[in-house]
C-alpha cells in the first residue's frame, strides 16, 4: 500500500518535472525558419517563425512570398512593423500573382496592409491570425477560391499617408468563390481629419462565396466618412449568414449588397443580427429570413 | 427469341423493368447537358450571371452607385508617393556583415556570404536634411530584382542605418548587387557574393 502511494505520487509529480515540449511541436513541419525581415521566400514549403521579428521599413514587403505553395507559420510569434509609424506604406506578408499561399498563427502589426495576396492565382488560406494596428487593411485577398477564417482584426485603419479620403478595411476580398468564416473585426478607427470611411468586411465579385459567422464591432469613421459592417458588390449567389454586426450609431449600413450594371442578383442574407447603424441596418440584399435588424 | 423472352416476364417484373429503363433514359438525358448540373439547375439565371460577373470584373462602376467605384479606386490606389525632394544627404560608407542587432553590425565584416546567411548592410549617410527616404533594390546575379524597400530617416547629420535581406530557402550562388538611393536618386551599388 505504501509502495503504491509512492508510485502514485511519483506519477502525479511527473508533469512538474518534465520539460515542456509544446513549443517544439509547432516546428515539426517547418522547412526552415525566418529569423530576420525583410525576407524573400522563393521556394515552396512551410517557413516558420520561432521568435518575434520586426522591421522599420516604410515601403516594400517584410515577408515577400515569391513562389506558389508557400506556407508562413508564425507559431503565434509577431511580425512587427510599428517602428515605421503611421505613414508607412510597407506590407507585412505579401504575395503577387501566386497560388496556394497559407498564412497561419501570425500576429501582424503596424503595416499598411497586414496580409496581402495580390493579383491572379488565388486558392489561398489565411487562418488563425491576429492583425493588430495595421494602417489601411488587415487582410486583402485577390484571385478567388480562398478561405479567410478564424482571424482577429483589431485597431485597424490609422494610416496618415493613404490617399484621402480613403476607406480602411478589416478584410477586403475580390474575385469568386471565397469563404470568409468566423472572423472577428473589432475596432477600425481612422485618423482624425481624414474624412475616411471604415468597412469591416468587404467583398467584390465574390460569386458563390460566403460570409458566415463573423463578428463585427467598433467601427469609427471620421468626419464625413461612414461605416459599413459587411459590404458586398457584384457577387452573385453570395450568402451572408449568421453574422453579428454592431455599429456605434455612425452613418452607414450594417450589411449592404449591390450589383453592377447589368444588375446581378443581390447577395442573400440570413440569420444575421445587426444593430447600431444610422442609415440602414440591411440594404439592397436578398432576404432569406431570420435576420434580426435593429436600428 | 427476344420477343418471346419479354412476353414470358411476369407483370410485376415488367413494371420494374420499365421503371429502370425510364430512370436510365432520364439519366442519359442529364448526361447530354453537363453544363446543367444539379447546382446550376436550381437557379440557372443566377449561374449565367455568375459567369458574367466574373467576366466583367473591374468594370466601370455605375454612376448611380459611386460606392461601387470607391471600393476599388481607393484601396487599389498606389501606396503613398515616395518623397523625391532633392536633398544634400550622401552615402559616406557601406559595410556588409552576416549579422546585426538591428542598429549596428554584430557579425563578421565581409562581402562574401554563405547560402544560408542573412546579408546586412550598415549605411552611413550625412547631410543637412532632417527627413529623407533611404531605399534599396536587391538584384540577383542575372540583374533581376529580388525585392525593394525603403526606410524613412528622420535625423540630420551623420547617421548609420542597417538594411538587410534574408533568404531562409538559401541564396543561389553568384554575385548580387544592392542599389541604394536617397529620395529616389540612385547613389551607390554595393556588390556581394554568395559562395
Amino acid at each position: 500500500m505504501r509502495m503504491s502511494s509512492i508510485v502514485l505520487l511519483g506519477l502525479l509529480a511527473l508533469p512538474l518535472c518534465s520539460t515542456p515540449v509544446y513549443a517544439a511541436s509547432g516546428y515539426d513541419n517547418c522547412t526552415g525558419f525566418i529569423t530576420s525581415v525583410p525576407t524573400v521566400i522563393s521556394t515552396p514549403g512551410t517557413w516558420c517563425l520561432k521568435q518575434d521579428v520586426s522591421t522599420a521599413i516604410a515601403s516594400g514587403d517584410a515577408i515577400n512570398v515569391a513562389s506558389d505553395n508557400v506556407t508562413i507559420d508564425c507559431n503565434d510569434f509577431t511580425l512587427d512593423g510599428l517602428a515605421a509609424g503611421t505613414g508607412s506604406a510597407a506590407l507585412g506578408i505579401h504575395a503577387l500573382n501566386r497560388s496556394r499561399m497559407t498564412v497561419r498563427h501570425c500576429t501582424v502589426r503596424g503595416f499598411y496592409r497586414g496580409i496581402h495576396a495580390e493579383g491572379t492565382g488565388g486558392r489561398h488560406l489565411v487562418e488563425d491570425n491576429h492583425l493588430d494596428g495595421n494602417l489601411l487593411v488587415g487582410i486583402k485577398v485577390e484571385g478567388g477560391n480562398s478561405m479567410i477564417r478564424h482571424n482577429v482584426i483589431t485597431h485597424d485603419g490609422a494610416s496618415t499617408s493613404a490617399a484621402v479620403p480613403y476607406s480602411a478595411y478589416g478584410i477586403l476580398v475580390f474575385d469568386g468563390g471565397n469563404d470568409i468564416l468566423d472572423n472577428t473585426v473589432s475596432g477600425i478607427a481612422v485618423a482624425t481629419g481624414t474624412n475616411a470611411s471604415v468597412r469591416a468586411i468587404a467583398t467584390q465579385n465574390d460569386a458563390q462565396g460566403s460570409i458566415t459567422g463573423n463578428t463585427v464591432r467598433g467601427l469609427a469613421p471620421n468626419g464625413t466618412g461612414n461605416a459599413k459592417g459587411i459590404v458586398d458588390y457584384a457577387s452573385s449567389s453570395l450568402v451572408i449568414r449568421d453574422n453579428q454586426v454592431v455599429g456605434d450609431g455612425h452613418p452607414g449600413e450594417g450589411i449592404e449588397c449591390g450589383g453592377l450594371n447589368p444588375p446581378f442578383p443581390a447577395a442573400r442574407v440570413r440569420a444575421n443580427v445587426v444593430s447600431g447603424f444610422a442609415t440602414a441596418t440591411i440594404l439592397d440584399c436578398g432576404d432569406a429570413g431570420e435576420n434580426d435588424a435593429t436600428p | 427469341m427476344t420477343a418471346t423472352t419479354v412476353i414470358t416476364v411476369p407483370a410485376p417484373f415488367r413494371i420494374s423493368f420499365a421503371c429502370i429503363v425510364l430512370v436510365l433514359l432520364l439519366a442519359s438525358c442529364e448526361d447530354r447537358h453537363p453544363a446543367a448540373d444539379t447546382s446550376k439547375t436550381a437557379a440557372s439565371p443566377a449561374t449565367d450571371e455568375a459567369s458574367a460577373s466574373v467576366e466583367t470584373r473591374r468594370a466601370p462602376a455605375s454612376p448611380a452607385r459611386p460606392d461601387l467605384d470607391r471600393i476599388h479606386r481607393l484601396d487599389d490606389a498606389p501606396p503613398p508617393v515616395a518623397d523625391t525632394t532633392p536633398v544634400d544627404t550622401r552615402i559616406l560608407e557601406v559595410q556588409l556583415s552576416d549579422n546585426s542587432d538591428g542598429k549596428r553590425l554584430t557579425g563578421i565584416t565581409t562581402d562574401r556570404f554563405k547560402s544560408s546567411d542573412g546579408v546586412f548592410l550598415s549605411i552611413r549617410t550625412k547631410g543637412t536634411a532632417n527627413k529623407y527616404t533611404l531605399s534599396s533594390r536587391w538584384l540577383d546575379p542575372t540583374g533581376k530584382q529580388l525585392t525593394e524597400y525603403s526606410q524613412v530617416i528622420a535625423t540630420a547629420g551623420q547617421t548609420d542605418t542597417v538594411f538587410s535581406l534574408s533568404k531562409p530557402d538559401g541564396w543561389p550562388k553568384g554575385r548580387y548587387q544592392v542599389e541604394l538611393s536617397i529620395n529616389g536618386k540612385p547613389l551607390r551599388r554595393v556588390p556581394f557574393t554568395v559562395q
